[in-house]
C-alpha cells in the first residue's frame, strides 16, 4: 500500500510535467514510463500509471492558461478563457480555478466508477461468446464513429488493425498465419511495440517543427498571484464543475469519445446556461472549470469499460490493458471475481491520484511551470532511446524493435491519410478477444449466424453498433452538406 | 498533393495490399472443427471482404472529391528534416547490435539533437554522452532491465 500511494505520487509529478510540455502527450508519457512497468508489481505499475493519466490532464491547462498552447488536446478549451485571464494578471486564479475544477472531475468520477463498475462487472459475467463477439464489434464500430472525420477512414483504420492481428497463431486452433516462417512473429505482434510506434515516432516528427514554446516560456510571468481560489469563484463554478464531471464521465464511459470532446460539450452547454455568456472568451472562470472538470472526469469514466468489460476508453486505457496483460492480469468481469483486491486497488488508486494531483499541483506549481523551459533539443532524442529501450524489454526481443519502427512508419502514413490511429489500435487490443468469441459462436451454433440475433445482449450490441455507424454517416453529411453551404455563401459574397 | 489525391493513392495501395492478403489467405490451412463451422482462414477472408469494400469506397470519395474541389492543394511541408530524423532512427536500429547501446545512443542523441535545432557544439557533445549514459545506468542498475540472447544485450552490458 504505502509503495503504492507513493507510485501514484511519483506517477502524478510527471503526469503534471508531460502534460504541460507541449508536443508531449499523455499517451506518450505512459510509454516513456513503460519500460519501467515490467520490473514493478502490477499494483504499483498501475499506480503509477493512473497518477500519470489524471495529473497528465491537469497539467495540460498550465501550458493553456500561461502560453495560450495547450499541453493536450483535451485543454484546449481550458485556453479560451485561461489565457485572457493570464493576460490581465490572473494567471494564478485561473490556474488555482483549473486545479481545483481537475479534482472535483476526478472525484465524481471515481464515485462513478466505484458505484457503477463492480454492477456492471456482474452484469458482463452473465455474457457469452456471442456477447462478447458483438460487445467487441461496438466497441471497434463506436471507436471509429467517434475518432474519425470520415467513417471510411475510420473503419479503414480498424480493419487494418484486424488484419494485423492475423498474424500469428489463430486463437482457436493455434494454427500459424502470415508468419513468413519468423518464429519471433508465432506469438503474434504485441499490441504496445506497434502503441509505442503509432505514438511515438509520429510525435518525434512532428516536433521537429520550430518550437514556439521554449520562447515563450522565457517571457513567462514567473509571478501570477495566489493560487487558491477564493470563496466567490468556488461558488461561481460549481454548476459547471457539475455540468463538466457528469459529461466527462458519461463520455469517458464511451470508446473514442475521449477528453478534447468532452471539455469542448461542456464548455459549449456552460456557455448556454450560463446567465453571462458574454464573458466567456473573455476570461471567465466558468470557461476553465467546465472544460477542465470534464477532461478529468473523462479518465475516471474510461476506467470503467475498462475494467469491467476490457474494452479500452481511449489510448491510455488501452496501454493499461497492455500493463494489465504484461503481467498476466486480463481485464474484464473475471477480474473483479477473481482479483477483486486488485480490481479495487485499482479504483482506489484513481482515487488517491487525484488527491495528489490536487495536492502536488497547488504545492508545487510555481517548480511546475519552469519545465515549459525544458529545451526539446533534450527531451526528443530521449524519448525516441525510451522507445527503443520499451519496445525491447517487452519481450526481450530485438525483433520488436524494428517492429516498432514500421509502426512508427505506418502511423507516419496514417497522419499524412487523416486516418485516425485509434480504431488501428483498439482493433490490436480487441481483434483477439473478437475472432475468438466469433469462433466459439458459430462453432456452438454449427455455423448458424442467427446466434448474434438471438441473444439479447448480443442484439442490443449489434443493434447499438448500427445506431453508432448510421449516426456518424449522418453527421459526416451534415458537416460536408454546411462547410458546401459556407463555401457558396462565401463564393456568393 | 490534395487530400483527394492522397485518398486516390492510399486506396491504391490498400487494393494491392488487399490483393496480397487474399493471395496469403487462400494459402491458409483449411482445419475446422466441424463441418460448416470457421476455421483459421474465416477473419482473414471477412476482413479482405472489408478492406476491399472499404478502399473502393475510398477511392470513390477521391475521385468525386477531386472533380468537385479541383484537387485543393493542402499545406507544403518541408520534407527534408523528417526524412533525415527517420533515417537516423533506421541507421540507430540497424547500428545497435554491433555498435552497442551507449556507442550507438551517443551517435544517435548527438543527430537528433542537432536535427531538433541544437548548434553548440558543447551542449551537443554534453546531452549526447550524458543522455545514453544516464538511461543505461537506469535501466541497467536501477530498474534491472536486461537485455539477454541478442547482440545487443551482450553490447548493452559492456
Amino acid at each position: 500500500m504505502p509503495s503504492s500511494l507513493a507510485a501514484t505520487a511519483i506517477g502524478a509529478l510527471i503526469g503534471l510535467v508531460v502534460g504541460m510540455i507541449p508536443g508531449l502527450t499523455i499517451s506518450t508519457g505512459i510509454i516513456i514510463l513503460l519500460p519501467l512497468t515490467f520490473v514493478l508489481e502490477p499494483n504499483i505499475s498501475i499506480a503509477l500509471l493512473l497518477g500519470l493519466y489524471v495529473a497528465g490532464m491537469t497539467g495540460g491547462s498550465f501550458s493553456a492558461i500561461l502560453l495560450n498552447i495547450p499541453g493536450t488536446p483535451s485543454a484546449s478549451a481550458t485556453a479560451i478563457d485561461g489565457y485572457p485571464m493570464s493576460r490581465r494578471g490572473e494567471g494564478g486564479r485561473a490556474l488555482g480555478i483549473s486545479i481545483v475544477s481537475s479534482f472535483c472531475g476526478g472525484i465524481v468520477s471515481f464515485l462513478c466508477l466505484y458505484l457503477i463498475a463492480p454492477r456492471l462487472a456482474d452484469i458482463a459475467l452473465q455474457f457469452r461468446a456471442p456477447d462478447l463477439f458483438s460487445l467487441m464489434f461496438f466497441g471497434l464500430a463506436v471507436i471509429c464513429s467517434f475518432s474519425a472525420k470520415s467513417l471510411v477512414k475510420g473503419l479503414l483504420s480498424a480493419a487494418i488493425g484486424l488484419a494485423i492481428v492475423t498474424v500469428g497463431q489463430d486463437p482457436v486452433m493455434g494454427t500459424a498465419r502470415f508468419t513468413f516462417g519468423q518464429v519471433e512473429l508465432l506469438s503474434g505482434i504485441h499490441f504496445l511495440t506497434a502503441l509505442i510506434g503509432l505514438f511515438a515516432i509520429p510525435q518525434l516528427i512532428d516536433n521537429l517543427r520550430p518550437d514556439p514554446v521554449v520562447a515563450k516560456a522565457g517571457t513567462l510571468a514567473a509571478r501570477f498571484g495566489s493560487i487558491l481560489p477564493a470563496l466567490s469563484d468556488l461558488i461561481k463554478i460549481r454548476i459547471p464543475v457539475i455540468i463538466g464531471s457528469l459529461t466527462g464521465t458519461f463520455l469517458g464511459i464511451l470508446p473514442g469519445a475521449g477528453g478534447p470532446i468532452a471539455a469542448f460539450i461542456s464548455y459549449d452547454y456552460t456557455r448556454k446556461v450560463s446567465k453571462t455568456p458574454e464573458e466567456f472568451g473573455e476570461g471567465a472562470v466558468e470557461g476553465i472549470s467546465a472544460p477542465e472538470s470534464a477532461n478529468n472526469a473523462v479518465a475516471g469514466g474510461a476506467l470503467i469499460p475498462m475494467m469491467t468489460l476490457g474494452i479500452p476508453g481511449d489510448p491510455v486505457t488501452a496501454i493499461l490493458i497492455g500493463a494489465l496483460l504484461v503481467h498476466g492480469l486480463a481485464p474484464g468481469p473475471l477480474l473483479f471475481l477473481e482479483r477483486a483486491d486488485f480490481a479495487y486497488g485499482i479504483i482506489f488508486s484513481y482515487f488517491w491520484a487525484n488527491i495528489f494531483n490536487l495536492a502536488i499541483a497547488l504545492a508545487g506549481l510555481r517548480i511546475l511551470v519552469k519545465v515549459l523551459a525544458t529545451p526539446r533539443v533534450l527531451l526528443m532524442p530521449t524519448i525516441a532511446v525510451l522507445c527503443v529501450i520499451g519496445s525491447y524489454a517487452l519481450r526481450n526481443s530485438f525483433f520488436d524493435v524494428y517492429v516498432m519502427f514500421f509502426f512508427g512508419l505506418i502511423g507516419l502514413a496514417m497522419r499524412w491519410l487523416d486516418m485516425p490511429v485509434v480504431p488501428l489500435l483498439l482493433a490490436l487490443v480487441l481483434g483477439p478477444q473478437l475472432e475468438e468469441n466469433m469462433r466459439v459462436a458459430l462453432t456452438g451454433s454449427k455455423g448458424d449466424i442467427t446466434i448474434f440475433f438471438t441473444s439479447f445482449f448480443s442484439l442490443v450490441f449489434l443493434i447499438l453498433s448500427a445506431i453508432s455507424i448510421i449516426w456518424s454517416l449522418w453527421a459526416e453529411r451534415r458537416s460536408r452538406t454546411k462547410a458546401a453551404e459556407i463555401q457558396a455563401g462565401i463564393a456568393a459574397q | 498533393m490534395s487530400m483527394a489525391h492522397k485518398n486516390i493513392a492510399a486506396a491504391i495501395g490498400l487494393l494491392a495490399f488487399t490483393g496480397w492478403y487474399a493471395v496469403l489467405t487462400t494459402g491458409l490451412p483449411d482445419r475446422d472443427i466441424m463441418p460448416n463451422t470457421p476455421g483459421p482462414s474465416f477473419l482473414p477472408w471477412l476482413i479482405t471482404a472489408a478492406l476491399s469494400a472499404l478502399s473502393i469506397a475510398l477511392l470513390v470519395q477521391g475521385i468525386t472529391r477531386l472533380k468537385r474541389a479541383n484537387g485543393a492543394v493542402t499545406g507544403q511541408h518541408d520534407l527534408k528534416t523528417p526524412v533525415l530524423a527517420l533515417a537516423s532512427i533506421a541507421i540507430y536500429l540497424a547500428a545497435l547490435p554491433y555498435l552497442g547501446f551507449v556507442p550507438a545512443s551517443v551517435l544517435f542523441f548527438a543527430a537528433l539533437m542537432w536535427l531538433y535545432g541544437a548548434r553548440n557544439p558543447f551542449l551537443i557533445a554534453a546531452g549526447a554522452i550524458g543522455g545514453p549514459l544516464i538511461l543505461f545506468v537506469l535501466f541497467r542498475y536501477g530498474f534491472n532491465i536486461i537485455f539477454a540472447a541478442r547482440p545487443v544485450v551482450i553490447n548493452i552490458d559492456e
